[in-house]
């Protein structure tokens, strides 16, 4: 229960950061001046909010990022594991070989 | 003569600076790691070249298309799965960022939370699309 509370307020730490995180990034590659540009690419039609392509691109955002974390299942290989794992492995790894090396050190001072 | 020469340079600074572009575009997609991704998502690692391709091809048309202020007047219906598609490539993209793959492990470790991974993910996505739909409904201020 009290690792439900701890993952509910990561969660929401991690809804709000992501959600300025990819407003930063939009304003930082002028994305609406891009989806402008598009729009008056494909329909001839010149308009300062292209409604039409900025909701499906928000829905597309949201698919990306399942696709990538392995939530949608596509007919590959599901034994693989996602990128999330092999990083959490890594990541586990380091931790084990730093204690150890911390470890073997202390060792050596005191003896 | 004077002018050809001088055209004649400025082609050559333009391809060029064409190539410096599309390495560094190249160099950073293979850092990303999103193309051998999805080869693997769809078991087609051998289809490796022709994505190669598309992506070469597809980046010199669209900058030529972007250039030359192209317009193809198609009906509006093509607009929302191209912006779809558009949407999620960018979400592979934030997600393959390294800081995004370097935080959840350390986050998971901290608060000793692993059995709710999927819940931060869950996390993730929902920011980004509010964050996001919330960008677009602002008022374009130039």
């Amino acid at each position: 229960m009290r690792k439900l509370a701890k993952a509910i307020v990561v969660s929401a730490l991690l809804a709000v950061g992501s959600a300025t995180a990819i407003m930063n990034f939009h304003s930082d590659v002028n994305m609406r001046e891009v989806q402008c540009e598009v729009f008056k690419m494909i329909t001839g039609v010149r308009t300062s909010q292209p409604l039409l392509l900025q909701i499906p691109y928000s829905i597309g955002i949201a698919i990306g990022v399942l696709v990538f974390f392995n939530h949608l299942r596509m007919g590959g290989r599901r034994d693989e594991p996602s990128p999330l794992e092999v990083e959490m492995y890594l990541y586990d790894r380091n931790v084990e070989a730093c204690m150890k090396q911390k470890g073997s050190k202390k060792d050596g001072n005191s003896g | 003569m004077g002018i050809q020469a001088s055209r004649l340079s400025v082609v050559v600074l333009g391809f060029a600076w064409g190539l410096v572009t599309g390495g560094a575009m190249a160099s950073f997609l293979s850092i990303l790691e999103i193309i051998p991704r999805l080869a693997q998502l769809t078991d087609t690692r051998h289809f490796m070249r022709l994505y190669e391709l598309v992506i070469g091809v597809t980046m010199g048309s669209a900058s030529l298309a972007f250039d030359t202020n192209l317009q193809w007047r198609l009906p509006t219906w093509f607009v929302p799965p191209i912006g779809l598609f558009m949407g999620m490539y960018v979400g592979l993209l934030a997600s393959a960022l390294a800081e995004v793959l370097n935080v959840l492990p350390v986050l998971c470790r901290r608060f000793d939370i692993d059995e709710y991974v999927w819940m931060l993910i869950i996390a993730l996505i929902l920011g980004k699309v509010t964050g996001s739909m919330a960008l677009w409904s602002l008022p374009n201020i130039p």
